[in-house]
C-alpha cells in the first residue's frame, strides 16, 4: 500500500501571540523564582550560622531579584 | 540556626568555624557574574560596531519590550545561580569544638552531609597545598583519618591556612587526651 499524504494547515489564530508567549514565560519564571525563594529562604533559616549575614543575604537576594520580576511582569502587561 | 541544633555537650567550646577560602567562591561566582551584563553589551554592539551588526540594531530596537524582557529572564537566572553558589559555599562549613569535628557538607540544595569525628579517634592530619594560586593565597586540603572498627576519613579541599588549622587541631587532640589521661605520645606510635 502507498502511503497517502496529508496536507496539515495552522490557523493562524490558534497560534499563540507574542503578548500570549511571554506570558507563558513569566508565569513559568514567577513560578520558578517562588519555588526557588522557598527552598532558599528554608535552607538560611535552618542551617544559617549569623543571623546578620542571614538577614544581609535575604536583604540582596530580595533587592536584586524582585525589581527583576516587577520589570518582567509589568514588560509583559503592557505587551 | 545551625549552633541551636548541632547541640554541643555540657562544656563543650567551639574552637573555630572554618569556611572554605574565599578565592574557591570568587572564582565559582566570576563565571556567572561575567555574564550578567551580556544583554548590554548585545545591546550596545551596533553602537560599536555599526555596520557589521546593523540587523541586530534592527532587530533589538524593533522589539524593544521583548528584549527587555528576555536580558531581565537572562539576569535574573543568572542571580539565581549566583545566591545558590553562594549558599553552597557559606553552609558549607567545619565546626572543630575541643571534642570533635564537625564537618558540614552542603553539596547541593537538597543533599547535605553531616559527620562528626570525635578528637580521641583521630589519627594521621595531613595538608596539602598544590598549585601556584593556594600557594600564593594559602588554602588547600586537609585529610584525616580516624581510628575505630570501621576506619573513615575526611577529606576537605579549599579551606584557609590549612597549616594553622592542622596545628590547632593537634592542639585540641593532645588536649582532649588530656583529659581524658591518655598519653598522646603513646597514640602516636
Amino acid at each position: 500500500m502507498q502511503p497517502t499524504a496529508t496536507n496539515i494547515t495552522l490557523d493562524p489564530n490558534l497560534l499563540p501571540t507574542t503578548g500570549e508567549g511571554m506570558l507563558f514565560v513569566f508565569y513559568a519564571i514567577a513560578l520558578l523564582y517562588t519555588i526557588f525563594t522557598g527552598v532558599f529562604y528554608y535552607h538560611w533559616q535552618q542551617y544559617g550560622t549569623n543571623k546578620k549575614m542571614t538577614w544581609l543575604t535575604y536583604v540582596l537576594y530580595i533587592g536584586t531579584t524582585l525589581p527583576l520580576i516587577m520589570i518582567m511582569g509589568s514588560v509583559t502587561l503592557a505587551f | 540556626m545551625l549552633f541551636e541544633k548541632i547541640q554541643l555537650e555540657d562544656g563543650e567550646q567551639v574552637l573555630a568555624t572554618v569556611r572554605k577560602h574565599w578565592f574557591v567562591i570568587t572564582a565559582e561566582l566570576f563565571v556567572t557574574l561575567i555574564l550578567i551584563p551580556l544583554p548590554f553589551l548585545l545591546f550596545l554592539l551596533p553602537a560599536v560596531l555599526p555596520e557589521q551588526f546593523a540587523s541586530v540594531g534592527l532587530f533589538i530596537f524593533g522589539n524593544m519590550a521583548l528584549y527587555v524582557f528576555f536580558s531581565c529572564v537572562w539576569v535574573l537566572l543568572l542571580l539565581l545561580t549566583s545566591f545558590a553558589i553562594w549558599t553552597h559555599y557559606y553552609l558549607d562549613l567545619w565546626v572543630v569544638t575541643d571534642r570533635r569535628i564537625i564537618l558540614v557538607d552542603q553539596v547541593k540544595f537538597f543533599n547535605r552531609n553531616v559527620s562528626v569525628f570525635r578528637l580521641e579517634r583521630m589519627q594521621d592530619i595531613e595538608y596539602k597545598i598544590s598549585g601556584i594560586i593556594p600557594t600564593l593565597l594559602n588554602f588547600g586540603t586537609l585529610k584525616a583519618q580516624t581510628a575505630g572498627a570501621n576506619e573513615s576519613n575526611f577529606n576537605s579541599t579549599g579551606l584557609p591556612d590549612p597549616r594553622g588549622l592542622q596545628a590547632k587541631i593537634q592542639q585540641a587532640m593532645d588536649a582532649r587526651m588530656r583529659a581524658l589521661h591518655i598519653d598522646p605520645d603513646d597514640v602516636a606510635h
